[in-house]
């Protein structure tokens, strides 16, 4: 990212900290949880984000509270990126009560329904079609909303990529699939198990463009989903966003991590999305390298206190194991 | 007492129509898209196939309507699921067909994973208002892969309704109701229902889900029955009421939840049971029917349950074969007349 | 210390037994020695006498209730003691008498095709049933809790189901009400009559028989052979000696009689008949035990005359008969119902000509005897009236092949047209 790029005018100094702001929220509540996930204090696992902020981050900055997102199992960071309350997201993984699910659904079903987060989802592509479908809804509402379907180069290939495709494409449906292609699905190699080098050329495939972006760089990854967002706002139906990302961390936690090595970790690393931003909003003079650390300082209090928060939290009762299985 | 099978224009009580089981599923979709705009119809050959979908269901909806909301799909059934699931939490109410029941097997994902479960898992906070309906059945020489009956999966998986209406009325009520609830619901037809009459009451009628019905009162042997066994218990009862001997037939009309209360009522009137059902015997409903009779009612038993259901065997295309498959009228009144032996 | 009077073991298989009759009442005093309780095996009823004196202070199985060989009855003590409570497997609660409750059955479910699943054994408000009194009755729980309620003792009542099992309509009858839960008797229903339910013993005996008769012709591989008797020198010969046995031992003799003694003599000189299939091969018997079945009232028996091959005639008939009225008086002993290697049934006396009689196991064959008949037959070349009668033998023929089984009874027939064969010893 070069530092003398020009930033798009509608984002204000206040909205680029903000997504700087997102970005550093994202990376130290992942930090978080690893940490609490070894102390012994989080149950089941967590698939960190660490190191693909810039995808949720400037996905999520093109849109307006009513749109709409579908998270996939790794999906802290949309949900954030969203507008996802660090609390109530660090109580669900904490199984408590006050959590966004209250503690029934845990990390890999955190959803805002009203805030327009449609859920993280344990099945791979699972979102596909309900983000498709929500944009099915908006469109017979009337509503001129559109969904974002994030997923990862591990669900390129699941059938239900192709269906919802081929049915947003033929009913033209304000849909964006944005897949961020953080080069593994578990251990699987996306230049492997892809029968193309560049996903973002299947969308030709059902006629509406693909293509592809760097996913370390939070203003990249913005203008080039602010255009299709735009595109499906229009009417004029759906896109593929391909980001090229990585993942610092493994698949989830005790990933082995046996099918790649330290030097591509570090080599990535070099690039990571949130040094490059902070340093170039501080050389374009958005904001001050002070200001710019206080940001982290703040951030750091916010996460201790949704730990806080989350660790002062009651369980469920288990009178509630059955609430909510029906409306 | 039994109510007469069909009631002509005239014997029925002044506001009654007699309509076909899809003529009476189309009446319940027309009024409900009526009233609510943010139903909906998707599916496969629901709105240009003439006569309105491949059992007329459809039938003069999309003239009403228009393309948008009687919606025709490629085949896509795992689409059509998931796309109705996230319509639904957006705010639509989406009424989405399968061809077949057969086919919801590409489906599972969709109606398993999220439908089922989206409320629960999110705590409360998110609703999936849509109905799946399919059609099921066999008896018409459709083979194995488009016979089948398999509500007892969908029983199977919390967070899911389950319906299967034997009549007109009681498919349009119940469609009506299923709708307008604001769960996942799975609304079985059958194929061989689709053009049998029946008395509908005209204007607004609704069925409430969860509410079984005596079909006709008897003394003697209890037989549970859905779908078309509904109407084979009822011949049955016929056959044997010459015998001396009487049924109570009960159609349960919802699967999930279940009105076990007044299966059992009629249990501890006649202290024997018979549970039918077309889909295969092994795991099947009836299973689970009768475990709940036993644990509520053990001491009113006169005899062990018994029940006809499906061989466990594909439905084979020979109509002989498929006969045997299936259970029929006879097989009914056998068992009915060993009770009492 | 009250003793317990456990269920003696009356015969080498039996296994279990039911309570007929209890001759003293609870609280009556009981001597040693003398007669307490009749017992059914699966062979005969039997007088069993106190184990000791004392007062019979509980009656654990009451009449119609089956126990386990060597499990406790009853108790005898003296008058006052606290009773342990005593439970069928021997354990003991504390002090207090208490009926124990056996647990309900935990299997819920019946199978449809199987028998129905035993339900455990309640003590009943409304009926004062002595402890695991009901434990084997099989009733239907519809019908327990009607007899229950209504204060109708399941022990008297014989079940009408599946299996014997007692289902509403029995105690409905037991009321004497008409069932509301089944089609009126009256009407076009092929309903049930409201005969008179049998005895428990009759049932049982019932049961046990359809028991044996089908594992007979499951397990055994059983044909019929049929040959006919000229019997007049059979005829001449019974009203000879006949009347000098009446005179002289105040015997009867019947044609069963002669034709046990001439089975007994045809399987000495036949011995491959005389044996039995022992699941790998042949075993020849010995000796020579010939039973013969008995009509009862509600059933069959079949007493047994031992070593018929050295039992004259006269013996043989006086035998027969004692065995015979003890048999229809329920009074015959297990050992006299045991050990027959070959038996004989006849039903000549209804007019049957022939007929395939059912193997008795573990015998390899038996005698069917038809009716002493005068037909026209051909001597020589001139048709005479004459006496005759139908030998039909059935064999298994795992034991037994057609030829030696054929010359098994032609060397009956053989006997019985020679009737002073019988005579010698």
């Amino acid at each position: 990212m070069s530092t003398d790029v020009a930033l798009p005018a509608e984002l204000t100094p206040v909205r680029l900290t903000g997504m700087l702001r997102t970005m550093l929220t994202i990376r130290q509540f992942e930090q978080r949880a690893l940490e609490l996930y070894r102390e012994g204090v989080m149950r089941g696992t967590t698939h960190p984000y660490i190191g693909m902020e810039a995808v949720a981050v400037g996905a999520c900055a093109t849109l307006r509270p009513s749109d709409k997102i579908t998270s996939t199992h790794r999906g802290h960071g949309h949900c954030l990126a969203k507008g996802g309350d660090p609390r109530l997201m660090m109580a669900e993984l904490l199984g408590k009560v006050t959590g966004y699910c209250k503690g029934k659904g845990g990390s890999m079903h955190i959803a805002d329904v009203d805030a327009g987060i449609l859920g993280a989802n344990g099945i791979v592509g699972g979102g596909m079609g309900l983000a498709t479908g929500a944009a099915l809804a908006a469109r017979l509402a009337g509503r001129d909303d559109v969904s974002l379907c994030f997923f990862g180069d591990g669900a390129l290939n699941q059938g239900i990529l192709h269906e919802a495709s081929n049915l947003a494409a033929i009913w033209k449906l304000p849909v964006v699939y944005i897949c961020e292609n953080n080069q593994y699905a578990m251990s699987a190699r996306a230049d492997r198990f892809t029968s193309v080098p560049d996903p973002s050329v299947r969308a030709a495939a059902y006629g509406f463009p693909g293509v592809s972006c760097d996913g370390m760089d939070v203003l990249a990854v913005y203008r080039t989903v602010e255009r299709a967002v735009a595109r499906a706002r229009a009417g004029d139906g759906p896109s593929l966003v391909v980001c090229v990302t990585y993942r610092y961390m493994g698949h989830h936690v005790g990933d082995p991590l046996n099918y790649r090595d330290k030097a591509e970790v570090d080599e990535w690393r070099t690039r990571d999305a949130i040094e490059r931003f902070r340093q170039m909003l501080v050389a374009q003079k958005v904001l001050t390298a002070a200001a710019a650390d206080a940001l982290c300082a703040e951030v750091e209090g916010d996460i201790e206190a949704a730990v806080a928060f989350a660790k002062a939290s009651p369980e469920p009762a288990v009178s509630q194991l059955a609430e909510d299985v029906y409306a | 007492m039994s109510r007469p099978a069909v009631e002509t224009a005239s014997t029925a009580p002044a506001g009654t129509r007699v309509l076909t089981y899809a003529e009476a599923l189309n009446e319940g979709l027309r009024e409900e898209m009526r009233r609510d705009p943010r139903v909906f119809v998707m599916g496969e050959d629901v709105a240009v196939w003439g006569g309105g979908g491949v059992f007329g269901v459809t039938k003069g909806l999309v003239e009403e309507f228009g393309a948008e909301r009687i919606r025709d799909t490629p085949i896509s059934e795992e689409a059509i699921a998931a796309l109705a699931v996230g319509a639904a939490m957006a705010g639509a109410r989406p009424v989405a067909e399968f061809m077949y029941a057969d086919f919801m097997t590409l489906a599972m994902e969709p109606i398993v994973n999220q439908a089922a479960k989206i409320r629960y898992m999110f705590g409360g906070k998110a609703r999936v208002p849509v109905v799946f309906r399919a059609q099921e059945g066999a008896g018409r020489g459709n083979a194995a892969q488009h016979s089948q009956s398999l509500e007892a999966w969908f029983c199977h998986i919390p967070g899911l309704k389950v319906v299967t209406p034997s009549t007109p009325a009681d498919a349009k009520g119940l469609l009506v109701s299923a709708i307008r609830d604001d769960n996942p619901v799975v609304f079985l037809e059958h194929k061989m229902l689709y053009n049998t009459k029946g008395p509908v009451p005209a204007g607004e009628h609704t069925v409430p889900l969860g509410v079984a019905d005596v079909k006709r009162e008897g003394r003697h042997v209890t037989v549970v029955g859905i779908h078309t066994m509904v109407h084979k218990a009822l011949a049955a009862a016929e056959t044997l009421a010459r015998e001396g001997i009487e049924l109570e037939v009960v159609d349960p009309r919802t699967l999930v939840p279940l009105d076990v209360e007044t299966i059992v009522a009629s249990v501890r009137k006649t202290g024997r049971l018979i549970v039918t059902h077309e889909a295969y015997e092994r795991a099947g409903i009836a299973a689970e029917i009768i475990t709940q009779v036993i644990t509520a009612a053990f001491d009113s038993l006169d005899a062990p349950p018994v029940r006809l259901c499906a061989k466990n065997v594909p439905i084979p295309y020979n109509a002989g074969l498929e006969a045997a498959a299936l259970p029929q009228t006879d097989d009914i009144a056998a068992a009915a007349r060993q009770l009492l032996a | 210390m009250a003793i317990e009077v456990v269920l003696p073991k009356l015969g080498l298989t039996q296994e279990e037994g039911t309570i007929v009759r209890w001759l003293k009442p609870e609280g009556d005093r009981v001597v040693k020695g003398e007669p307490l309780f009749e017992v059914m095996t699966d062979k005969a009823t039997l007088e069993v006498e106190a184990p000791a004196s004392g007062v019979l202070l509980r009656i654990l199985v009451p009449e119609g209730g089956t126990a386990p060989v060597a499990t406790p009855i009853a108790l005898i003590g003296e008058a006052g003691e606290a009773i342990t409570a005593a439970r069928p497997s021997g354990s003991r609660d504390g002090a207090g008498a208490r009926s124990p409750q056996a647990a309900p059955s935990a299997s819920a479910a019946p199978s449809t095709s199987g028998s129905p699943a035993a339900s455990g054994a309640s003590t009943a408000g409304g009926v004062s049933t002595a402890a695991g009194s009901d434990a084997r009755v099989r009733i239907s729980p519809r019908a327990r809790a009607l007899a229950e309620a209504r204060g109708v003792d399941v022990r008297t009542l014989a079940g009408t189901g599946p299996g014997g099992r007692i289902v509403e309509q029995d105690v409905q009858q037991a009321l004497g009400a008409t069932a509301a839960g089944r089609p009126a008797a009256g009407s076009a229903a092929p309903g049930r009559s409201a005969a008179a339910a049998p005895s428990p013993a009759a049932a049982r005996m019932r049961s046990i028989i359809a028991r044996r008769m089908m594992e007979s012709l499951h397990a055994t591989a059983q044909l019929t052979l049929t040959t006919e008797a000229d019997m007049a020198d059979a005829v001449r010969l019974r009203e000879e000696i006949g009347a000098e046995l009446e005179r002289r031992e105040a015997v009867h003799v019947t044609y069963t009689d002669l034709i046990v003694r001439a089975a007994a003599l045809a399987l000495r000189d036949h011995p491959a008949v005389n044996a039995r299939w022992d699941g790998d091969g042949v075993r020849r018997l010995d000796e020579i035990h010939v039973g013969v079945a008995v009509t009862l009232d509600e059933g069959l028996m079949v007493p047994v005359i031992r070593h018929a091959d050295r039992a004259t005639v006269a013996q043989i008939s006086a035998r027969l008969r004692d065995l015979s009225l003890r048999a229809r008086q329920a009074q015959i002993r297990p050992e006299e119902l045991e050990g027959h290697t070959f038996t004989v049934t006849n039903l000549g006396m209804f007019d049957v000509d022939a007929f395939t009689p059912i193997l008795n196991p573990p015998e390899a064959a038996i005698l069917g005897v038809g009716r002493v008949r005068r037909r026209p037959v051909a001597a020589g070349d001139r048709v005479e009236i004459r006496p005759t009668l139908v030998l039909s033998l059935t064999f298994d023929h795992r034991v037994v092949d057609g030829a030696p089984a054929a010359q098994f009874l032609q060397r009956v027939k053989h006997i019985l047209e020679h009737p002073y064969l019988l005579l010698l010893p």
